[in-house]
């Protein structure tokens, strides 16, 4: 006995015709349509507005719709040197800080270990006005232990007038010469600023060919 | 050059060969705009719009139709249209004249192939067909254009709007019946010629 349609009628038959039925279902469906004439005018309707639809008329583009490298956004490619440079330019920096922090540091030390060694060399100076067996034991190990400085200082200034030699020793750590700079000072910050050099170069080359690029467009 | 070999030529970024896509392409996605839309403006927004984002979400498109793709996009782009202009009025599918009257068969309905007569039928059917369809909700509108309109199988309108198979059957079939329903209002101002086709290929 044949039903008014539901809308889950429809909705299979508009599947039947698009053919998205499996073959089982789609054969019930069949089947149905031919028994079934309330089904038939269902599906005579819904291919009726399918063919009408696919009959739409096609307008034509009122204008093109080409992108242009600025609507697009397009920005110049990087080379692939250019993040290779960057990226030494970044660690040579931070090698030259590096070595930059350490020399200050070890100037720091050598500052102040200097008063220790003085006061430490101080008693030679002292020897004839302190009583004897004043920390005898003292003065010999450090004397051994003074450092090169005062030693060249000796050696520098002579025998001759190396008779007041504690008098000598004070002056001669004083105006020692200033220890050499560390060669990497120079060394980073040049192999740095290359890098960057290096990249920017490679950047603006890249930037000339895109730019020639896009007046071809 | 064929499609696939522009389509990575463009995912390198080459815009030349994506804009040869553009020009194969345009006229189907304006067409999908302006149904699912109804406003000409806004249909080329939205066709622009779909075609700067595909350029750059183009690395995502992993094959399949590209057609169906891109259709996907300006769907996507009609719906912002829609979200945007939503208390905006739009402009109406027949322009007036100076004297506010309406004209009957704009020119740029025209199809230069066609005769004075034809190009009056296709007039009178296309604004039918548009009307019908500004009278349904969008999420059936949506789904009837790329389906019955622009030809996409279920699976690939599923995807264009996110939506499951099965909705996507339902949307369809009762879009259908509704704009069976508006258009039997039109049938008899319909040409003859697109009524009997439509019997024909019924």
């Amino acid at each position: 006995m044949n039903h008014k349609p539901t809308f889950r009628d429809a909705e299979k038959i508009s599947a039947y015709l698009d053919g998205q039925l499996s073959e089982a279902e789609a054969r019930r469906v069949a089947a149905r349509l031919e028994s079934d004439p309330q089904l038939a005018e269902v599906a005579q309707k819904l291919r009726q507005a399918r063919a009408l639809l696919r009959q739409t008329p096609r307008r034509r583009v009122p204008r093109n719709f080409l992108l242009t490298p600025k609507i697009a956004g397009l920005k110049p490619p990087v080379p692939r040197a250019v993040p290779v440079f960057s990226w030494a330019s970044a660690v040579t920096l931070l090698l030259f800080l590096f070595t930059l922090v350490g020399n200050l540091l070890g100037s720091l030390n050598y500052g102040a270990a200097a008063p220790e060694r003085l006061l430490v060399a101080a008693p030679p100076s002292n020897i004839g006005g302190s009583p004897e067996g004043e920390s005898p034991k003292l003065a010999g190990p450090t004397l051994q232990n003074t450092p090169t400085a005062e030693a060249e200082a000796y050696a520098l200034v002579g025998p001759s007038e190396s008779a007041d030699v504690s008098a000598q020793a004070l002056p001669a750590e004083q105006t020692q010469p200033e220890p050499p700079v560390n060669p990497w000072l120079i060394v980073w910050p040049a192999l740095s600023a290359l890098s960057l050099g290096i990249a920017g170069f490679s950047r603006w080359l890249s930037w000339r060919k895109f730019k020639k690029q896009l007046s071809k467009l | 050059m064929d499609e696939l070999a522009l389509i990575r030529q463009a995912q390198r970024g080459d815009l030349d060969a994506f804009n040869r896509l553009v020009l194969a392409y345009q006229e189907t996605l304006f067409n999908a705009a302006l149904r699912i839309l109804g406003d000409e403006d806004l249909a080329a927004d939205a066709t622009q719009e779909a075609f700067l984002s595909a350029f750059r979400a183009l690395n995502a498109y992993r094959g399949g139709s590209f057609k169906a793709w891109l259709l996907r996009t300006v769907t996507n782009a009609c719906y912002d249209e829609l979200r945007r202009h939503k208390r905006r009025p739009t402009t109406p599918l027949e322009p007036d004249d100076a004297d506010g009257e309406e004209i009957e068969s704009p020119r740029w309905l025209a199809d230069p192939g066609a005769s004075p007569e034809e190009q009056l039928d296709q007039a009178e059917l296309e604004h039918a067909i548009q009307h019908c369809l500004d009278a349904l909700p969008a999420d059936f509108r949506v789904v009837v254009v790329l389906a019955d309109i622009q030809g996409l199988d279920y699976s690939e309108v599923a995807r264009a709007v996110r939506v499951p198979l099965g909705t996507i059957k339902s949307r369809l079939a009762r879009a259908r019946l509704r704009l069976r329903e508006c258009l039997q209002a039109f049938w008899e101002l319909l040409p003859t010629a697109f009524r009997l086709q439509s019997e024909d290929k019924a």
